[in-house]
């Protein structure tokens, strides 16, 4: 479209259009600039919304799965403690019940041996009984009491606690100690039978339990494994929420943050083009022919 | 000889007329050279009629023969059009834009975030689903987000109120304006063309404030009238006007109607212009209202019903988790208030447990709602789906910007063409004061040569 005649006002009256302009958008890098942002509201990116919520979303939930794995991975340290601790203990029930299969010892020496078997069984039990501030590792999900009375008789739940510390992924926060130390072979009734073949002061009822004994020294062995496993996970999810988190924030950070160098160039170019507009609207209101007559 | 002289005295009379009204012409233009639509003017001047005589003809001057709007209607008619258009737009983007601040996509209190919150809390739950501490921190982020649906959804509701009030509040002005141009067109019918230039200027500026305003169209005849139209339907015809109305339809949508005598036409549909506009926002409102509606109680059913499948802490089944109104969810959606008060009654543990207090069977269920397609046919997880309310808005508005760009450089073009053709310029005005002051002055000196004449032949007949 040519315009063949221009007129002052017309003239003014476009300059003001395209100056406006202008200001509309060196305001919106000015904004840029400020704020560092290039995303702050909907329109500003549409077509990556869904992405952005997305990628803050999973921002957020990694800070979930690091704080969940710590927890969790402080209670199966203190699971793995404890099963340690009665493997420890069972070992010495395992020379004891050795030692007192020979026929060399006495009545007073089995009754010494039933002592050190009752002194066993209290300090399986207390490690079976541990808990992490109130949360009873052995109980099941009925962790608010003790897994095991003062005889092992289990006082906890079946199910298992489970503790999110990832996209579908979870680890065990508490473990069913009916199944872990009383599964295959029950570890405080190997010990009780032990202490009532050691109170009969027959070295062959003894020997009869040895093999139980070995049984339940591998029902403990078993279940370390089984925590050092969860163990293993918990610590890789916790590795991986923690490097995704690093990595999703970089992420979110190409989406939404303005590349600072080129906004601040934008910012510039607008402002020169706009005192160049402005001039160039100075210089074109330089009167008109009714000044000179 | 005496009768010449007396001849040349009329004639140069005729002179000064023309000059004079020249310069007023020019005066008319220079004093409304900055008023909107106010069309150049242009005096077109002739000869009188020629004196025979002994076989000669003799001129008799000059006359005016007219005053010339430097107008072309069709460009006048396609301005109208384009104001319209990015009335329409900029207007949408404008309200939409203002719209979009509630959407708090940089707070944390906005409807995504806080949803992003809760399951974040319940994910925390899952490692404790006993604790108390943990329960009541979800049960509260719960509530946040409850809060914050309500929020967007009362303040959509305010926009929508703010939009139609709006359109109510400015029906008067804008009948007003329907009926002078249906005066100005009587007007413009009674004085026969004498004065219809500055009647024609006035309509064409309440035209472009009616296109402005409704998207009005206009047709505009020869003698100046104008025939203002609404989607086809004629508006104002001749000295007849009708009447525009705003009222409210069944689902309290803006409903705009033309009604005269023997009708009332819907309209609501043609309207354009910043009506148009506004109501081209509303409908976007009203289908993010509609999606924050569908949000809020299948997210809440579906909250619900997993709940309600699990067993509390005392081992009795859930109740409803969230409250709300049925059809109206995202006005009314809230946690209960049991669960407030106690929230051992979140039911996380599985219907076959245990009523254990670590049994987060259901508690699992719960969270697995966050990566369930329930949405949009089962397509969209409850986040993506608020995600798609955020993009339909963000998306309206730059198609609103990009519009508005368009249809604004389609105006300034016309607007350009118009002016090129029909605007004042100060300098061709001040040439020709130039001109007609000399034309006056030369008119003025045959009168005064003629009369030194006539004084000088009477003088030798005397």
């Amino acid at each position: 479209m040519s315009i063949i005649r221009t007129t002052h006002f017309s003239r003014l009256s476009m300059l003001a259009g395209e100056n406006s302009k202008l200001s509309s958008r060196l305001s919106k890098a000015s904004e840029v600039a400020a704020t560092g942002l290039s995303y702050s509201k909907p329109s500003d990116d549409p077509g990556r919304v869904g992405v952005i919520h997305s990628v803050r979303e999973q921002v957020a939930d990694q800070e979930v799965w690091k704080d969940n794995a710590s927890w969790a991975e402080n209670i199966l340290v203190l699971a793995d403690e404890s099963l340690s601790g009665m493997t420890d203990v069972m070992a010495t029930v395992k020379e004891l019940a050795v030692q007192m299969s020979s026929d060399h010892y006495e009545a007073w020496g089995m009754t010494d041996a039933v002592e050190q078997a009752t002194s066993a069984l209290e300090s399986m039990l207390a490690y079976a009984n541990t808990n992490l501030a109130g949360r009873h590792v052995f109980a099941g999900a009925s962790y608010d009491s003790q897994a095991f009375d003062d005889t092992g008789v289990y006082q906890g739940d079946t199910i298992e606690p489970e503790i999110p510390v990832g996209d579908d992924n979870s680890v065990l926060g508490g473990f069913d100690g009916s199944r872990m130390l009383q599964g295959t072979t029950d570890v405080f009734k190997v010990v009780n039978d032990l202490i009532t073949a050691l109170g009969s002061g027959d070295s062959d009822n003894v020997v009869d339990l040895l093999d139980d004994i070995d049984d339940a020294q591998d029902q403990l062995i078993s279940a370390q494994a089984e925590v050092g496993a969860e163990m293993l996970k918990v610590e890789d999810a916790a590795e991986l929420a923690s490097s995704l988190s690093s990595n999703l924030s970089q992420t979110l950070s190409r989406l939404t943050e303005a590349d600072q160098v080129e906004s601040y160039a934008e910012l510039m170019k607008l402002q020169t083009a706009y005192e160049a507009a402005l001039q160039v609207t100075a210089a074109s209101n330089v009167g008109n022919l009714f000044n000179k007559i | 000889m005496v009768m010449s002289l007396l001849s040349t005295l009329s004639m140069g009379r005729t002179g000064l007329r023309v000059a004079s009204t020249g310069l007023s012409v020019t005066g008319h233009n220079v004093t409304n050279a900055t008023t909107e639509g106010y069309t150049k003017r242009t005096l077109s001047t002739g000869t009188r009629d020629p004196m025979l005589r002994n076989g000669m003809s003799l001129g008799m001057g000059v006359q005016s023969t007219g005053v010339q709007r430097s107008a072309e209607r069709m460009v006048n008619e396609q301005l109208v059009d384009a104001v319209g258009n990015e009335s329409r737009s900029s207007t949408a983007y404008e309200t939409l834009s203002a719209i979009e601040t509630y959407l708090d996509e940089e707070s944390s209190s906005s409807v995504a975030n806080q949803l992003d919150r809760f399951f974040d809390d319940l994910n925390e739950l899952a490692s404790d689903p006993g604790s108390f501490s943990l329960r009541d921190q979800a049960v509260n982020s719960a509530e946040s987000f409850s809060d914050s649906v309500l929020k967007l959804s009362s303040e959509l509701q305010d926009s929508r109120d703010a939009i139609l009030s709006e359109l109510e509040d400015t029906m008067t002005e804008i009948q007003q304006k329907v009926n002078q141009v249906a005066v100005l067109n009587a007007k413009m019918a009674d004085a026969g063309g004498i004065t219809g230039g500055d009647y024609a200027d006035q309509a064409g500026a309440l035209v472009a404030d009616l296109a402005e305003a409704v998207g009005a169209s206009a047709h505009f005849d020869l003698d100046g009238s104008v025939t203002l139209m609404l989607g086809g339907h004629a508006v104002v015809s001749g000295a007849e006007a009708r009447e525009i109305e705003v009222t409210t339809d069944t689902s309290g949508n803006p409903k705009v109607t033309l009604s005269s005598d023997s009708a009332t036409i819907n309209i609501t549909s043609m309207v354009g212009g910043r009506w148009g506009g506004l109501m081209d926002a509303d409908d976007e409102v009203a289908a993010a209202q509609a999606d924050l509606e569908t949000f809020a109680d299948t997210f809440a059913t579906d909250f619900n019903a997993t709940h309600a499948a699990g067993l509390d802490l005392s081992g009795t089944a859930g109740i409803d988790f969230f409250t709300f109104t049925a059809g109206d969810a995202a006005n009314s959606l809230a946690v209960d208030a049991s669960i407030v008060a106690d929230s051992s009654l979140m039911a996380l543990g599985g219907a076959t447990g245990t009523g254990a207090v670590g049994d987060g069977e259901n508690l699992t269920d719960l969270l697995a709602l966050e990566d369930t397609d329930a949405f949009s046919g089962g397509t969209q997880t409850p986040g993506e789906f608020l995600s798609s309310i955020y993009r339909g808005i963000g998306e309206a508005i730059r198609e609103y910007e990009l519009d508005t760009d368009s249809y604004g450089l389609e105006m300034a073009d016309l607007q350009e063409l118009r002016d090129s053709i029909s605007a004042v310029d100060l300098d061709e005005e001040a040439t020709e004061l130039l001109a007609w002051q000399a034309a006056y002055q030369a008119s003025a000196r045959v009168i005064t040569t003629a009369s030194d004449l006539l004084n000088e032949l009477m003088g030798v007949v005397s």
